[in-house]
């Protein structure tokens, strides 16, 4: 059930889509352009969510790419150019929740901050931001090493997309964003245990 | 770190990598072995990567979250009494347990001794969402009545020493929950099945009110002796609804539960549940969790084994496995309960129950050997239960062992909200149009349910100020629907902005007044600066040319020119008479997100995201050198009156002030704990007020830099304020689509503008210092304009009124009019809700004179008889009588609507008809128990002047035929309470064929006046109904009680669909002294006017001199009359005659004839809130006597 106002809230919308266009036949300062569009977007929705529901709530990233997306492209376009804006997303959730994570490590070397509650369900469950400055550098040496490994990652991770639609964005076969993933992962998972021994 | 292979060899590790994973568990080593050859470094690399690859959980598998900052500890003690223990009229005993966001305490309600579960939510964690979830849980809970339910007694605020708390007051329960009793006394199959059928009948009773509880299990169910010692027991189900996040603004859903919670939920839940569509959710979720409770009660057992599965396992077996055979587990579950179990746990929602009470009914058919609706019917099964029936079925109970608990006894709060509620009942009208069977009878009920459920949903969400929860409601409703009162009422209060500008589609970021208030400037995410005439609200151009969205905006002093800067980093200068672009700023670094002329006008400041305010020439967008600063994060930037400083608000939760010329800030205020988002000097540059995301304004005294006051909004944090040209007001904008207005001395809140459904980005002040306009970032791209005077809606006016039917509605003019306490003839004008002396017209006798109005005549017969009639509008007196010549005691008045006739009722029950235009008798009823009967309590004549309706201090209601002169009793129905006692009031429909009158007890009967039958009980109402008023289209009785609450009927099918006084007992809020009266009036009532009541309530009455005359008159005094016009609803109320004030609440007047699906369009509105004035009117100096 999709909300009606969602759908019928389009600021910005044709901006958006003329750069998606722009980008699809080829433009690369309009994918360029497209990235703080975005960003923009994602950073005002979860702000304005969190303002909203306070500081207990946590989202999926999946919700506010596809929140962003229903809101600046719309549901009736066609999906030729969805890809920018997907690769779009993910750079910007990465960045958003990076930096997120970043302030909060401050936080935590700081020790400018009260006692947190340890039964605190969304710390539990969500990846220390330890684990997300350590992911995050060990993805850059991925995406150095196999680019397009990087952009599944990114894509599957960051913006919550499924296979199939990593597929689709980056214009590959299912088999390969499969294989790319699994491989991927268990290379980044290596990269991080490893740091974990590097450092103490 | 080991020793890593050449990159070039890579691509062999991977494809190595891939071909081992894809192999089976013991057949990798030997592809590992076979595809590595001799190549030892190959294949530790390869396995070192396989083990990763198998290891469960890694940081890529859980997603990531976005996470606000992470909740502190508040400092509430969870074991622990609070530091106050009596508050708001409770008194704290013990901590019963404590959740996520609250804590529950036994407590003892002083006023009643009645023990309590107070459920307190936690101000500390609160957000505002929840606490809105809170309140509309209050409200939708206290819907719910039946035995098997907790019952809720009371919501409010206290302060428990942590700052004010919201709290629910709920029935205390002591019993075990639904297993340990089955377990403990050792309850037979069919007393286990009983109990189960108990707890659906509950469910049901909640679903029919549009309450879906989305968490039953056995620890949110108690069970407490049954009545009569019923050994089964009366099963009470707690905690309805799991948190869920509302739809906001912002269109999200997400479930925002923890794991721990999960875990005790999980088993309960439907396929469709932990499918995760926590919007694709309806009563069969409930029917579902319900089979799963009845397998459990009855087998010991869940239906499906979960033993060491994990969360996306347990999740996986419940959307594809069947459940277990009950009759495995219990043997005596074979045949019958088991096909209702199973019926009941159908994976596909459509094969299930399709209620509650659906599957209580064939618990209880099983029960009774009756055939069942859960099986094939077939001979053979129909014959079966033939020869069960005729037998008596042992009870043999086998020892049944109760699965211990997973979860925990207290859980936690739970989001009733209004979006449930209408969901279920749009789910119910789909299921209803899928039905084949009743087909029409079903789809109409349950479109009847949706209309209730959003009704009832819009009105909770306004008294929660969520004018974008209201309009979604409204919206959900079928378009022939929409032309009802209530409708219409909740659509203008939902929205009362008196102009719409409307941006194509594009979140507005800025706005501002010309100087001259004559246009209006916006800028917006389509990158343009618009400008707009504010006096019909029309575009008048769009000034292109930013590359990005434009951030801020500014007028020159003058009027004559435009500066906006954008998220393209750019500042740029328009001329306003032609839209040219003049001039370009260049230089910032980033997005430039405020704009800011100086009060001279030579200059324009800027603040940007690059870290620093800049200054520019406002004649050549030069970049100065007055003031080049560095405040990181900054957010916008404002300008003081003398032009001598800028305060800067920025992200990171601090303010810098910066006097022009120095490069050193002048000041840093600290003081806000989150990002300051605007800030605005008031017009005298004494004050600085700035807002932001920790939902405070702090308002800063310029001299010293000192913090002069704080405004706590609330609610979302402030995104934009603006300070009224005469600086006595500030109006606030917020994140979650508020604008409030405050009063700039102490903070006050005056009101909340609805309407808005997004985040108020910008607000602005017409030099008028009435009008406001407002932008929304909400992508609708709607510019509201207010007026903070005007109000023709719903607000409280103190009114000194004589008596409750000396006051009447002018059809021509729509004024109301009436007499008060002095004798002086009084009129309101409904659109300001203005009251004027008109002249003084009682001659010095008080309340020993009757009084009746139609609105264009005021009758006033005194208790000798002497009688005046005189025209409402100038008091001019048209008629004059002497006194009755045998001295009879007049008890009550009555004048028809055309004015022609009036009914004069006496102390011994007879009613005398005077013929007005001829000065003679017409007429006389003649009493109904002989001349010592009760006196007459209240008459009334129908439409068409044939009846007069009676009502008596003591027996029924009588009908006074004039055409055939008898006079009939009508008869009320068996079980009607109350009305055998006395008949408060009367009214006849518009087109007369109804008569409607109430009872003590708050019960209203309605009766066909044709065929003298009753046809309708309205019931359900908590006080005694005192007044009663036809809508001109004769389908909604409107009854007011005394208790100050006005409540709506829909007469097809006796449904209350609108409550507007509402009886919430906010008013026995403990602060309730002299000093926070008028906050406590703004947060405990509503838009309706509760003022006299507080008034009351806080005990200040005075004394009344005047002798009382009739000691039969009800001590509360109300009336409630129709428009006959407009169609509006007027009522008013003195509390007790010896209060010297009273109030009236008028409501919105529409005009039927251009009535149309959207009366929004057409019709000034405001919506009145519970304004300082308002509140100020109705406690009109009193001599303090108290």
């Amino acid at each position: 059930m999709v909300d009606a106002d969602a759908n019928s809230r389009g600021g910005g919308r044709s901006d958006v889509t003329r750069l998606l266009d722009a980008a699809g036949a080829g433009d690369a300062r309009a994918s360029a352009e497209l990235l703080p569009l975005v960003y923009e977007e994602l950073q005002a929705l979860a702000r304005s969510f969190m303002a909203k529901e306070g500081a207990a709530h946590t989202l999926q990233p999946t919700a506010l790419v596809h929140e962003a997306y229903l809101r600046l492209v719309g549901d009736g376009s066609t999906w030729d150019n969805r890809g920018h804006f997907f690769v779009a997303a993910a750079t910007a959730m990465r960045r958003i929740l990076i930096d997120r994570a970043r302030q909060r490590h401050r936080l935590k070397r700081g020790g400018n901050r009260r006692r947190v509650e340890l039964a605190d369900a969304a710390l539990a469950t969500e990846p220390e931001s330890e684990d997300l400055l350590a992911l995050e550098q060990a993805l850059a040496r991925l995406e150095a090493k196999d680019p397009r490994k990087g952009q599944v990652v990114m894509l599957r991770y960051f913006a919550g997309l499924s296979n199939e639609e990593t597929a689709t964005v980056l214009g590959v076969s299912l088999a390969t964003v499969k294989n790319d993933w699994a491989f991927a992962r268990a290379w980044l998972h290596r990269e991080l245990s490893a740091d974990d021994g590097d450092g103490a | 770190m080991t020793e890593r292979p050449p990159e070039s060899t890579s691509a062999r590790i991977e494809d190595i990598f891939l071909a081992v994973a894809a192999a089976d568990g013991a057949d990798r080593d030997r592809r590992l072995d076979e595809l590595c050859g001799g190549d030892d470094a190959l294949r530790a690399e390869v396995r070192s990567l396989l083990a990763h690859h198998e290891r469960a959980e890694g940081v890529l598998d859980r997603p990531p979250l976005v996470v606000g900052a992470p909740f502190a500890s508040d400092g509430v003690s969870e074991a622990t009494l609070p530091p106050i223990t009596v508050a708001a009229g409770y008194r704290l005993r013990a901590v019963l347990g404590t959740g996520g966001m609250g804590v529950v305490y036994l407590a003892t309600q002083l006023s009643t001794r009645r023990t309590v579960a107070l459920k307190v939510i936690r101000p500390g964690t609160a957000s505002e969402a929840i606490a809105r979830r809170f309140e509309h849980e209050a409200l939708l809970l206290a819907k719910l009545s039946h035995p098997g339910i907790a019952q809720v007694f009371e919501a409010g605020e206290a302060d428990f020493g942590f700052g004010r708390q919201r709290f629910i007051a709920m029935e205390y329960l002591d019993g075990p929950t639904l297993c340990d009793h089955v377990d403990a006394r050792g309850l037979d199959v069919a007393g286990r099945l009983e109990l189960v059928a108990r707890v659906a009948d509950a469910t049901h009773h909640a679903h029919q009110r549009g309450v879906i509880h989305r968490d039953l299990k056995p620890a949110n169910i108690l069970v407490v002796a049954g009545r009569d010692g019923d050994a089964i027991g009366q099963p009470k189900i707690l905690d309805f609804g799991v948190a869920r996040v509302e739809r906001g603004a912002v269109g999200l859903t997400s479930m925002g539960t923890s794991v721990g919670q999960l875990v005790g939920t999980l088993p309960y839940m439907s396929p469709e549940q932990v499918l995760g569509d926590s919007d694709d959710v309806d009563v069969r979720s409930d029917v579902y969790a319900l089979g799963v409770l009845c397998f459990r009660v009855i087998a010991g057992e869940l239906p499906h084994r979960f033993e060491g599965a994990s969360i996306a396992e347990i999740a996986r077996i419940i959307r594809d496995e069947p459940p277990r055979r009950i009759s495995t587990l219990q043997p005596l579950a074979a045949g019958d309960i088991e096909a209702i179990v199973n019926r009941a746990l159908e994976k596909d929602r459509e094969r299930r129950y399709q209620s509650a009470g659906d599957l209580a009914a064939d618990i209880r058919r099983s029960l009774a050997h009756e055939p069942i609706e859960a099986h094939p019917a077939t001979t053979f099964y129909y014959l079966r239960k033939f020869v069960r029936r005729n037998r008596r079925v042992a009870a043999l109970a086998a020892a049944l062992v109760v699965v211990a608990l997973v979860g925990t006894a207290v859980s936690i709060w739970f989001g009733i909200d209004a979006t449930i509620a209408r969901g279920h009942a749009e789910m119910a009208l789909d299921r209803a149009e899928r039905r084949t069977r009743d087909a029409t009878e079903s789809a109409a009920q349950a479109r009847a349910q949706a209309y209730l459920a959003s009704m009832a949903a819009a009105s909770a969400a306004l008294s929660a100020f969520d004018a974008g929860a209201a309009a979604r409601a409204l919206e959900s409703v079928d378009l022939e629907r929409r032309g009802s009162w209530e409708w219409r009422h909740l659509a203008l209060a939902a929205d009362t902005a008196t102009k719409k500008l409307r941006a194509p589609m594009s979140a507005v970021y800025d706005v501002e007044f010309s100087p001259d208030g004559r246009f209006i400037v916006s800028g917006s995410f389509d990158r343009t600066v618009r400008l707009w005439d504010s006096a019909d609200g029309a575009l008048r151009a769009t000034l292109e040319g930013h590359e990005r969205p434009v951030w801020g905006i500014a007028v020159s002093p003058d009027g004559t020119h435009v500066a906006s800067g954008s998220a393209d980093r750019t500042v740029r200068l328009w001329r306003v008479a032609d839209g040219t672009e003049l001039k370009r700023g260049v230089g910032h670094e980033g997005a430039i997100t405020g704009v800011v002329w100086s009060p001279d006008g030579r200059l324009i400041a800027t603040s940007s995201e690059d870290g620093t305010v800049r200054c520019w020439d406002s004649e050549t967008l030069e970049e100065r050198t007055d003031l080049r600063a560095r405040v990181p994060r900054a957010r916008s930037v404002c300008w003081s009156p003398d032009g001598s400083t800028l305060a800067v608000a920025a992200d990171d939760a601090r303010v810098t002030v910066f006097r022009l010329g120095e490069a050193a800030p002048l000041a840093t205020l600290d003081g806000h704990t989150k990002g300051v988002l605007a800030g605005a000097f008031d017009p005298t540059g004494a004050t600085l007020a700035t807002g932001g995301l920790d939902r405070t304004c702090i308002l800063w005294d310029t001299a010293t830099w000192s913090r002069r006051g704080r405004i706590e909004v609330g609610v979302g944090g402030v995104r934009s304020l603006a300070f009224s040209p005469d600086g006595a007001s500030l109006a606030l904008g917020t994140l979650d689509g508020q604008l409030r207005l405050h009063a700039a001395t102490d903070g006050a809140a005056l009101g909340v503008l609805l309407g808005s459904t997004g985040t108020v980005s910008s607000v602005a002040w017409h030099p008028n210092g009435v009008d406001l306009v407002s932008a929304s970032s909400d992508r609708l791209g709607v510019m509201r304009t207010w007026n903070v005077r005007a109000s023709d809606r719903a607000q409280a006016v103190g009114v000194n009124l004589l008596s409750s039917a000396a006051l009447g509605f002018d059809p021509a003019d729509g004024r109301v009019r009436f007499i008060d306490r002095d004798g002086m003839l009084d009129e309101i004008d409904g659109a300001t809700g203005e009251t004027r002396a008109v002249r003084p017209v009682a001659r010095d006798r008080g309340d020993a004179a009757r009084w009746a109005c139609n609105g264009e005549r005021f009758l006033e017969v005194a208790d000798d008889g002497a009688m005046r009639l005189f025209d409402a509008s100038d008091a001019t007196e048209r008629r004059w009588r002497d006194a009755w010549p045998d001295g009879a005691v007049t008890t009550h008045l009555a004048i028809s609507d055309d004015g022609r006739i009036a009914g004069i009722g006496f102390a011994d029950g007879s009613v005398v008809i005077e013929d007005l235009q001829r000065g003679e008798r017409a007429g006389r009823a003649a009493p109904a128990e002989g001349p010592d009967g009760p006196g007459v309590e209240t008459c009334v004549f129908s439409p068409d002047r044939r009846y007069l309706a009676i009502g008596s201090a003591r027996g029924a209601v009588r009908l006074f035929d004039r055409m055939s002169g008898e006079v009939v009793p009508l008869r009320t129905p068996a079980s009607t309470p109350g009305m055998e006692e006395r008949a408060d009031a009367l009214a006849f429909s518009p087109d007369g064929s109804t008569l409607a009158a109430s009872g003590r007890e708050g019960t209203v009967v309605l009766w066909d006046v044709p065929s003298r039958r009753a046809t309708l009980t309205l019931s359900g109402e908590q006080a005694n109904i005192t007044a009663l008023a036809f809508t001109p289209d004769g389908s909604r009785l409107a009854t007011g009680n005394t208790l100050g609450g006005i409540v709506l009927w829909d007469l097809e099918t006796g449904a209350s669909v609108l409550s507007m006084a509402s009886r919430r007992t906010s008013c026995a809020g403990s602060s309730f002294d002299r000093e926070t009266r008028r906050c406590s009036c703004f947060k405990a009532t509503d838009r309706y006017g509760c003022c006299g009541r507080c008034r009351g309530r806080s005990g200040r009455r005075t004394h009344c001199p005047r002798r009382r005359r009739r000691p039969h008159t009800p001590p509360n005094d109300r009336s409630a009359a129709t428009d006959p016009g407009a169609g509006i609803t007027y009522s008013t109320a003195s509390v007790g005659r010896n209060a010297e004030f009273g109030f009236c609440a008028l409501s919105k007047r529409f005009d039927v004839a251009a009535a149309d699906s959207s009366p929004r369009r057409n019709q000034p509105k405001f919506e009145a809130p519970p304004s300082s004035h308002a509140c100020t009117s109705a406690t009109r100096p009193a001599p303090d006597h108290a």
